[in-house]
């Protein structure tokens, strides 16, 4: 056994060298990578939130101009929903999807790599515009005209599109990746219908996004030819229409709200089942609702719309979509709380306060997400502080929840060491209190009259002390943020040991060791049950790992996985996995430098810069591409 | 009746304004009927409403935003009972005394049961309701009636171009209406994408370069209602304020005919030398005093600046002062507005602001 386990480690583990560590393939390695980078944004997101903040705490504050006013709320949307949303939840799917399902790593190890390498070019080339002090302007929707080149002269916009472009690069390959994973490397056994909450939710999205971000990437390209090259696809005078681009950024813009919430709220599922010693129950029912969701989300793009000035008919359409995507949303929170009231006794732990503020917050959002629906309230108050106060509580209600309950679920299983309850708890008050101190003045401050995107306001509009109030509550929950990074230093270091399951949970990525080992699991586990580690004992008790399992022991220094066929998960074939390779990053550089080339020739370099970059790229390519690779002993011998 | 002044502009003004005030005081005993209902849950927004001079859609002047507010209390309405009912059960699923017994799990009878009721059966009443009411709002809404009178406006960074087609006149900032008529706005942009909204009057109509976007707007009585631009249009978008002064149809025609007046030679020297400036400095270059050799289009025309209760589009109180300040300190007072900041020697600048004064 240890002999095996040690042929495993060898054949898995990366070596400690920076050059490997940097061309590592290991899907958790690649997952913290995204989760703190992510969070790294969010650091960064938050930031610019707390000096928008601070500028509109009262009526003709001064701290920021208009201009560093603009980029800053330009720059905390696109950070947000970019930078940290979507990638952090692409890195709790990388660590984790891979350990639920049973498999060793994702479908294509060195296509999750390139995917995190685009993902942090694109976040530095965005925000590389800071240093020339071109930040973008033009709100993270990016409306033309204002964003055309009459009106936009300046690199901004070119920073912002090339940026989304070539993060939706990354994007793409890591759906891709997901869907390909989910279906073809489950454990044996995992049929599709016992396949983790999670999984499905994570699976949603990946579809989700393969088919919404065409829109946003060609809006974009179009955006740049027309910026750039002289075309008129926006040009109201040249025979284009500027509402082409709202169709355009909305067909993803709005699939992209529940991108973000889907995968959270699969993790919702996730955690309640534990915390409450019982199985979700209806997981037919939430499974179809999230695949219903994805697809509805691609319905009611037009509900951003509503004031442009659109037939009435086409009004009520969307209108009705966007009241039927409730649905779904109902049957997962009647789920969730059918689950918590037919556990066998609730563990009132962190992760599992989170989920319970998500479902608060996040019925509140939706309540009043579907006033949206009502299209003459809509015209009341679309742009104005409203809809701020509604998508906060659907994003930080449906999303930064969920995500933190999943931090304090799962870091256990990352590090090795229990985060601490005490400051945890303290973590979830702030955040709840904070939060609702922000956001629910913000409904006030909307329907008293207060516009979006407004650097700054004039006194006795009715305004100033709900301003005020949220101001204050963002720096409260700000510190539930801060909270959280010093709770899991301190933990890291002092923690107790976590063990491998101390949750007594039900999922497989609790039968491995804490922190897993590189190779996931000694023995590819088989799978008779939704819950493999509930099966067969008391309901309140812990199975056994799952017995026997496939040794799938390496034959040489060769990493191996199971390929299972999509439906049943039978076994069908040996996979050969690849090992570290630098291409990836390579890639991801050579691409890097000839996006810089949307950029105006700031120092004269640009074709230079250009060339060198696509000739890197085609370079790296063949290298990947390049039959019967060297075995890694050669490669870093 | 119409005073004659509006009468020979060829208004076609039709008398509704009894009709109108029956209909007024239903809706105002429905309203407060439904305020008493909710004034719990939202007792500190209305608070703040009553206080200030505050543009709170929920302190509706006109018919439009008073239905959209009728709507947003019956929602608000809805919406508080559900919270209220799934955090009830969400409290007693946590809490309620479970079985000690572990053989059969606790709870709902039926999961499936449960879950199709609340998740599916409720959403789908409700939203049924709710359907129907936006249906019915939306046809309220677009429903076509003939208007008294029509306004032209332009949105520009960041002001609003005001043109009355049938009597010539052009103002910027403050759309004058006689109260309790239809008003048929065509709304335009000369830039990029910009949005009206009188928050107590009418919801928002996004007004997009080359595309006419024609809406009514009602103000139930006479009064002062503040509108702001809702798209975020650049820089200035914070500065890109509007008033509409609803008036009575006296007070209406008479400012018409005012407005309608090009400017009279002023006998007062400071004044002329004030127009000299005027004409000499880069103002000439884009404003417009009709009556005067200014006729450039590119910033608001100035006839009757001084009648206009804001400079700025809303930036600024109409004082001497605030003359003086805006045309020095333009970059300052406004930052990123296309109008430069210019320097004056202290005569001139008195002699300007003094001729400005005197554009009533």
């Amino acid at each position: 056994m240890t002999a095996a386990a040690s042929r495993l480690e060898r054949a898995w583990e990366t070596p400690r060298e920076l050059a490997l560590q940097l061309a590592t393939v290991d899907h958790k390695k690649i997952g913290e990578r995204y989760i703190v980078t992510a969070y790294v944004f969010f650091v960064l997101g938050g930031i610019a939130a707390l000096l928008l903040r601070v500028q509109l705490a009262q009526s003709g504050e001064s701290v920021l101009g208009p201009e560093t006013y603009n980029q800053l709320f330009t720059m905390h949307g696109t950070t947000m929903i970019f930078l940290f949303a979507t990638p952090m939840l692409s890195g709790f799917g990388n660590y984790f999807i891979p350990l639920q399902i049973g498999a060793r790593d994702m479908a294509f190890p060195r296509l999750n790599a390139f995917g995190y390498w685009v993902f942090l070019f694109s976040g530095v080339l965005m925000y590389s515009s800071f240093l020339v002090g071109d930040a973008p302007d033009g709100g993270w929707f990016a409306y033309v005209p204002l964003t055309s080149a009459a009106y936009s002269p300046h690199a901004n916009l070119d920073f912002w599109a090339g940026g989304i472009i070539f993060l939706t690069i990354s994007s793409t390959a890591g759906a891709l990746n997901f869907i390909v994973t989910i279906f073809k490397m489950r454990a044996p056994g995992m049929s599709i219908a016992r396949m983790p909450l999670f999984v499905w939710a994570v699976l949603a999205t990946s579809f989700a996004l393969i088919f919404a971000l065409p829109a946003l990437t060609a809006a974009n390209l179009f955006l740049e030819l027309d910026r750039q090259a002289g075309t008129a696809f926006y040009k109201e005078a040249a025979g284009g229409n500027p509402l082409l681009w709202q169709h355009l950024f909305w067909f993803f813009g709005h699939p992209d709200v529940y991108i973000i919430f889907l995968p959270a709220v699969g993790m919702v599922s996730t955690v309640i089942p534990v915390f409450v010693r019982r199985p979700l129950i209806a997981y037919t029912m939430v499974a179809l609702a999230t695949m219903t969701t994805g697809f509805i989300g691609f319905g009611v793009w037009v509900h951003h719309m509503f004031a442009v000035g659109l037939p009435a008919l086409s009004l009520s359409f969307f209108s009705a979509a966007s009241m039927m995507i409730t649905i779904p949303s109902g049957v997962q929170i009647f789920a969730w709380i059918g689950t918590i009231w037919a556990g066998q006794r609730v563990v009132w732990r962190t992760p599992f306060l989170f989920m319970l503020g998500f479902i608060v917050i996040f019925v509140i959002g939706g309540l009043s997400g579907v006033m949206f629906a009502a299209v003459p309230f809509d015209w009341q108050v679309t742009d104005t502080y409203f809809v701020v106060a509604h998508f906060h509580y659907v994003l930080i209600g449906g999303a930064v929840f969920p995500i933190f309950g999943a931090f304090h679920y799962w870091v256990p299983k990352m590090t090795g060491r229990m985060l601490d309850e005490r400051l945890g708890i303290w973590t979830f008050i702030l955040m709840f209190v904070g939060f609702n101190l922000t956001f629910f003045p913000m409904h006030i401050a909307g329907l008293l009259g207060m516009p979006r995107r407004i650097y700054t306001y004039q006194p006795g509009l009715g305004w100033d002390a709900w301003n005020l109030a949220s101001t204050i509550g963002s720096f409260v929950l700000a510190a539930s943020f801060a909270l959280f990074v010093v709770n899991f230093f301190v933990s890291r270091k002092r923690g107790a040991p976590a063990g491998d399951d101390p949750w007594a949970s039900n999922s497989l990525e609790w039968a491995t060791s804490s922190p897993p080992p590189a190779y996931n699991f000694r023995a590819i586990p088989v799978v008779a049950s939704r819950d493999p580690l509930w099966d067969g004992r008391s309901k309140l008790g812990r199975a056994a790992p799952p017995a026997g399992g496939i040794p799938l022991e390496p034959r040489g220094a060769e990493r191996e996985a199971i390929e299972t066929s999509f439906m049943d998960a039978e076994p069908e074939r040996r996979l050969h996995m690849p090992a570290e390779s630098l291409e990836p990053l390579v890639l991801a550089f050579g691409l890097a430098l000839a996006f810089y080339g949307v950029l105006p020739d700031l120092l004269g370099v640009k074709i230079i810069m250009v060339s060198a970059g696509l000739l890197i790229a085609i370079g790296a390519l063949i290298s990947w591409t390049w039959p019967d690779r060297p075995a890694r002993a050669e490669a870093s011998g | 009746m119409l005073p004659g002044g509006v009468g020979e502009m060829g208004l076609a003004f039709r008398k509704r304004v009894r009709a109108r005030s029956v209909r007024g005081r239903v809706r105002c005993g429905r309203r407060l009927q439904r305020r008493l209902l909710w004034l719990l849950t939202s007792a500190t927004a209305l608070v703040a409403a009553a206080c200030s001079n505050s543009p709170s859609s929920l302190d509706p002047k006109g018919p439009s935003a008073s239905r959209i507010a009728d709507l947003w209390w019956i929602m608000a309405g809805i919406a508080g009972v559900i919270f209220l009912l799934v955090v009830a059960l969400l409290t007693y699923a946590l809490l309620h005394r479970r079985q000690p017994d572990e053989t059969h799990f606790p709870g709902p009878a039926s999961g499936h049961v449960f879950i199709l009721a609340g998740g599916v059966v409720l959403p789908v009443v409700v939203l049924s309701v709710l359907m129907t009411l936006t249906i019915k709002s939306l046809k309220d809404e677009t429903a076509s009636h003939p208007a008294d009178l029509a306004v032209q406006v332009i949105a520009h960074d960041w002001w609003w171009e005001v043109r009355y087609p049938q009597s010539g006149v052009v103002t910027a900032n403050e759309i004058h209406v006689p109260a309790g008529r239809r008003v048929q706005i065509s709304g335009d942009a000369a830039d990029v994408i910009h949005s009206f909204w009188v928050p107590q009057l009418i919801g928002k109509y996004d007004l997009i370069p080359g595309q006419t976007h024609t809406f009514t707007v009602e103000a139930d009585r006479p009064g002062v209602y503040r509108g702001q631009c809702a798209e975020y249009c650049g820089l200035q978008h914070a500065n890109m304020a509007f008033v509409i002064v609803a008036e009575s149809d006296a007070d209406f025609a008479a400012w018409l005919s005012r407005q309608a007046q090009p400017l009279v030679a002023s006998a007062d020297p400071a004044v002329q030398r004030g127009l000299q400036v005027f004409l000499g400095s880069s103002c000439a270059a884009c404003h417009t005093v009709r009556g005067t050799a200014a006729t450039a289009t590119s910033g608001p025309d100035l006839t009757h600046v001084a009648s206009r209760s804001r400079i700025g589009a809303g930036t600024l109180e109409t004082t001497p002062g605030n003359f003086a300040r805006w045309v020095t300190e333009t970059q300052s007072v406004k930052p990123g507005v296309n109008m430069p900041s210019t320097d004056l020697d202290p005569t001139a600048l008195d002699a300007l602001v003094a001729f400005l004064v005197s554009l009533k």
